[in-house]
């Protein structure tokens, strides 16, 4: 194996990923010429990325890691920031398992089909799905059952049901199974009712009982026949099922759904100025907003062109920050799922097959905007190693300040014995002394809390 | 509303029961042993993945030939009276 190629694509002989001087380009082997050639000349391609559904490539007389094995090398539209199927919200891994359906049904009009259904070949380019593996696409052969079936329930329709109707939370069991989730699982964990749901019973229930019956029987692929119209009916039905899944916070309503803000009108837009403002003396070219909630200070930045990255640890937040993107037409704006406590790990073969979230960075900016008393005091994180975490993630910081006699700290104090006799004003700029140049600050109207912009040492 | 729910979960619990307790379908059909060739299948499919979607694909490819079928004849019906009454008119 080259030293250059990426950890994540060992998976498909056809081909794999490689990165030169910061390119990734993809290798396309002898072995997928055939299913290559057909993609492109049947008029496949130019249609799916016609339709923003396939990431566009170029091929490109770039030397092969491994020449033996290559037909071709293409250079894919490079994406600017990988996200991960557990690190989406509901309706995004919704819109990303009904793209590939569509790519699906278009394909089999090329007389081609997909042999793999991944989550992970979905990525958020401008905020909207595309798929990325342009070696999916095989030759459809009349009769064939669609391979990829398996993986399509456990990618997708088994954590969609899962969220949906037993809790939104168990999407993180994709960051354990890291090829979906496993049916026996999804069915046991399930409400009985969901056998009252043809495309659930189906797909899910008794798609799980088949699995036990057949398992360790080998069959061949070739010897089973499904009709053209069968294999529509099966992407027909479970582009219905997804569809019929929904999910919104219980009890709440969309509308009312609330940012935990003490902030007055006033004080709120003396905040969004002074945000605004440093941003544009920064003029960051990337943007992490920590902790974004509905993506109120994210929008700063992506209105301004900035790629930004929406982070919050509440699935109903960045639900509704993704719904509103789409909403808006917002296309800088990637909201996503992160536990800062607990940031994505480097999962997968070797640890290296899914990055973990230090890894895709630095931003070039951070935004964490009343964070810091969350993660010193509800979670017991020092200033020191707060400070030291977040010069390895970024150049530039907007940090918010929230004193300890703001109502929003006492409230977290109020059920618990204050031990933080460090977290102060003080103490929280000799800490980030350490790591950045304090280049300015202000108080906010109307509040006791303080903006600052800081500049990582040595940058 | 609910009322129109009543056919599909009858529709559903007559599949399941005919899925879950006919061994005889399962037995009757062949998976015996043989060579994946080629790397157009590189992923597993799982025999009991492909089973289940055979047999659901000949239950939805039904509905989806009925839908296709239903199209052609509306389509025919809409014509032939659009042929009738432009000659009706041209007379």
């Amino acid at each position: 194996m080259s030293s250059a190629q990426l950890p994540a694509s060992f998976r498909d002989p056809s081909g794999f990923l490689f990165r030169r001087d910061g390119v990734i380009y993809r290798q396309v082997n002898l072995v997928y010429k055939d299913d290559y050639d057909h993609l492109m000349s049947s008029g496949l391609y130019q249609t799916l990325v016609g339709d923003n559904l396939l990431i566009p490539h170029e091929e490109v007389n770039v030397a092969s890691p491994i020449p033996e094995l290559a037909y071709k090398i293409i250079k894919p539209e490079q994406i600017p920031f990988i996200s991960y199927p557990y690190e989406w919200c509901f309706s995004q891994l919704k819109d990303a398992a009904l793209t590939t359906l569509k790519i699906q049904k278009k394909a089999l009009d090329f007389g081609m089909s997909l042999r793999d259904s991944s989550a992970y070949n979905i990525q958020f380019r401008n905020g909207r799905p595309v798929f990325i593996d342009t070696l999916s696409f095989g030759k459809y052969h009349e009769g064939q059952p669609w391979v990829a079936y398996r993986q399509f329930c456990q990618h997708f329709l088994a954590p969609l049901a899962l969220m949906s109707y037993k809790d939104i939370r168990l999407s993180q069991l994709l960051s354990i199974h890291i090829d979906g989730l496993p049916l026996d699982l999804t069915s046991g964990l399930l409400p009985w009712r969901t056998h009252l749901r043809f495309s659930l019973l189906s797909h899910i229930h008794l798609h799980a009982r088949s699995q036990k019956h057949f398992a360790d029987r080998p069959i061949d692929v070739r010897e089973r026949r499904m009709g053209r119209y069968a294999f529509l009916g099966i992407i027909n039905s479970l582009e219905s099922a997804v569809r019929k899944l929904r999910w919104q916070p219980r009890g709440t309503e969309w509308a009312d759904y609330y940012r935990d803000t003490n902030y007055s009108p006033q004080a709120f837009e003396h905040k969004k100025t002074i945000v605004a403002g440093f941003l544009d003396r920064v003029r960051p070219a990337t943007v992490w907003d920590l902790g974004g909630n509905v993506g109120i200070f994210s929008r700063l930045a992506g209105d301004r062109g900035i790629p930004t990255i929406s982070f919050d640890v509440d699935p109903a937040a960045v639900e509704r920050n993704y719904l509103d993107c789409i909403a808006g037409g917002d296309t800088n704006i990637l909201p996503l799922v992160i536990d800062l406590t607990n940031p994505s790990a480097g999962i997968g073969w070797e640890n290296k097959e899914r990055m973990s979230l230090k890894e895709r960075g630095p931003a070039d900016a951070v935004l964490a905007l009343a964070l810091v008393h969350h993660l010193a005091i509800s979670n017991n994180v020092p200033l020191s190693r707060i400070a030291g975490f977040l010069s390895d993630i970024c150049r530039w910081l907007i940090i918010e300040f929230v004193p300890k006699t703001d109502s929003q700290v006492r409230r977290l104090l109020a059920t618990r014995e204050d031990i933080f006799p460090d977290y102060t004003r003080p103490a929280f700029e000799q800490e980030f002394g350490r790591y950045f140049t304090i280049e300015d600050s202000a108080d906010i109207r109307e509040s006791q809390r303080t903006l600052y912009l800081m500049c990582r040492h040595g940058r | 509303m609910n009322r129109a729910k009543y056919p599909g979960i009858v529709l559903a619990m007559v599949f399941s029961l005919f899925l879950v307790f006919s061994q005889t379908v399962y037995a009757s059909i062949d998976v015996g042993a043989s060579e994946q060739a080629a790397c157009a299948y590189y992923i597993d499919a799982g025999t009991g993945s492909i089973i289940i979607q055979v047999l659901i694909g000949a239950f939805v490819g039904g509905a989806a030939l009925i839908g296709v079928y239903r199209t052609r004849v509306k389509n025919f019906l809409r014509n032939l009276f659009k042929k009738r009454k432009s000659g009706e008119e041209s007379e």
